[in-house]
């Protein structure tokens, strides 16, 4: 199974960058947090892009 | 009533003052935002043009304004090259304050905001496009705006844009501190690859004693580079008793906008189309200016029953505005392979060039930077030509 990403909630600012980012729109925003959904194909760009680096490798 | 003469997604700047002109000329509208409040959370560095930039648009209010420039400091891997006094450089915001004054004017205007929610869909007719789905169900337009910033989520939908790649995204983050540290009423930028490579850092004034200390690079395309690790040695440096109030983090488009900026009925403006300053990351003042242009064509196009009139968009942002862009968008691509004694050698150029100005004539504050920069830099802006003059 490839490898995906997630949020870690606690820390995200909901600024939508990684969402601006994602090559295939696996990723939901309201304005206080993003979501990572199962589209996800887990090139990791967002987990580049993210300022304050909450986005990391689905640990299970 | 879900039936409007225009529907714009995004409440912020783009789309409320584009809101506020088409309700003034008698179109029903509707401005749709998933934030919870007009202006918050801010996302922005507060930086823009003087009282009498702003007045070509609404009137200026000293309730929104935190604190005027004064001039423009530059700082390469630590010592101040450059420093000058700018008399109207522009103004610092209090954001939120300025976003809540244009959405009053906006519903005085008689336009309506509806905050919570989200814009879902986009949905296509004969003609173009019938509405959008929404969290509040479905929304019928004539016009449909798309000012719902970088993620440009209708934009996408009508593919006009697309996702951002990341070298053309410009990442940042900020803190709010109390501190008295170049805080002297001029913009601060610390520069050099020592300091920050492919970036910068800025210190601007706030009010109440405070400044905003941020970090930003061009592109996000080194792998585990991160604008925070520049930053907080910065802090460690400079600030390190401070107590942070805020931290702000974002994504400004540093690419150029799109040449094609509507599809039938629809019309992307601001940061979903791109029009950000790619040097600067200065988007409020781009986004005015062209929710104006755009604001006109569609009076126009309501006025006679027509899209014909919705051309005219593209056509005057493709002149002079995104020309500018473009010139900026090469600006950054050289400056940021600069080494550092280029970036010494530029602010200094700049300083003297500067000093020679009427500064009291000055527009804006980055043309004048500009012209020292391009003779510096001839030898390897030469091969930008044709795309600058390409269109
Ligand atoms: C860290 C940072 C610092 C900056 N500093 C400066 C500066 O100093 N000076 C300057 O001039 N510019 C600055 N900018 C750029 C400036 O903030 C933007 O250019 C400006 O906000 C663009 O306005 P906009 O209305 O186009 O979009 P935005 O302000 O991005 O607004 C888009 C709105 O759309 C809403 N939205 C998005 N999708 C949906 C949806 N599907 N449904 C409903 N609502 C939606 C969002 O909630 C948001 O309110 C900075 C940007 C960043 C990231
Ligand atoms: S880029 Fe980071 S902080 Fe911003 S919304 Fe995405 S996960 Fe949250
Ligand atoms: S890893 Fe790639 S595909 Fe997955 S959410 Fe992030 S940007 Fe999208």
């Amino acid at each position: 199974m490839k490898t995906k990403y997630e949020v870690d909630p606690d820390g995200c600012t909901g600024c939508g960058g990684c969402a601006a980012l994602c090559p295939v729109s696996a990723i939901e925003v309201d304005a206080i947090l993003a979501t990572i959904t199962d589209e996800c194909i887990g090139c990791g760009i967002c987990a580049d892009f993210c300022p304050v680096s909450v986005i990391d490798r689905r640990k299970s | 009533m879900n039936k409007y003469d225009v529907i714009i997604s995004g409440a912020s700047v783009a789309g409320l003052y584009s809101g506020y002109k088409l309700a003034k000329a008698g179109m029903s509208v509707l401005i749709i935002d998933r934030r919870a409040e007009i202006g918050n959370p801010v996302r922005c560095g507060e930086a823009t043009g003087n009282r009498r930039e702003i007045e070509r648009f609404f009137p200026y209010d000293e309730s929104y304004i935190a604190r005027d420039l004064t001039g423009l400091a530059v700082h390469v891997n630590g010592s101040e090259e450059l420093s000058v006094e700018i008399p109207d450089t522009g103004v610092i915001l209090r954001r939120e304050k300025f976003e809540q004054y244009i959405a009053n004017l906006a519903k005085k205007a008689g336009a309506t905001i509806t905050l919570d929610e989200t814009v879902t869909g986009l949905i296509e007719s004969e003609t173009g496009y019938s509405g959008v789905n929404s969290s509040m169900g479905y929304i019928t337009g004539k016009f449909i705006v798309a000012a719902d910033g970088a993620e440009s989520f209708l934009g996408r939908e009508a593919g006009l844009t697309s996702h951002l790649k990341p070298r053309d995204a410009y990442t940042a983050l900020q803190y709010r501190i109390k501190s008295d540290k170049f805080n002297d009423g001029k913009m601060h930028f610390f520069s050099g690859n020592q300091s920050i490579p492919n970036g910068y850092i800025w210190v601007f004034p706030k009010d109440n004693g405070e400044v905003s200390v941020g970090a930003g690079l061009f592109g996000s395309h080194k792998k585990g580079e991160k604008a925070a690790t520049y930053l907080d040695a910065f802090m460690a440096e400079h600030y390190a008793n401070c107590k942070k109030s805020m931290l702000i983090t974002g994504c400004a488009p540093i690419a150029v906008s799109p040449k094609q900026l509507t599809k039938a009925n629809l019309l992307i403006v601001g940061d979903a189309a791109r029009m950000v300053n790619p040097l600067t990351a200065g988007g409020i003042m781009n986004a005015l200016e062209a929710a104006d242009l755009m604001g006109d064509c569609i009076i126009e196009a309501h006025r006679k029953g027509s899209l014909k009139p919705l051309d005219r968009y593209s056509k005057k942002w493709n002149g002079t505005p995104r020309f500018i862009q473009k010139v900026f968008f090469v600006i950054k691509d050289i400056y940021s392979q600069s080494p550092d004694e280029e970036i010494i050698a530029t602010a200094q150029a700049a300083a003297k060039f500067l000093a020679k100005l009427d500064r009291s004539k000055l527009f804006t504050l980055p043309f004048s930077a500009l012209f020292p920069m391009i003779r510096l830099y001839s030898g390897r802006f030469i091969k930008w030509i044709p795309w600058l003059i390409k269109g």
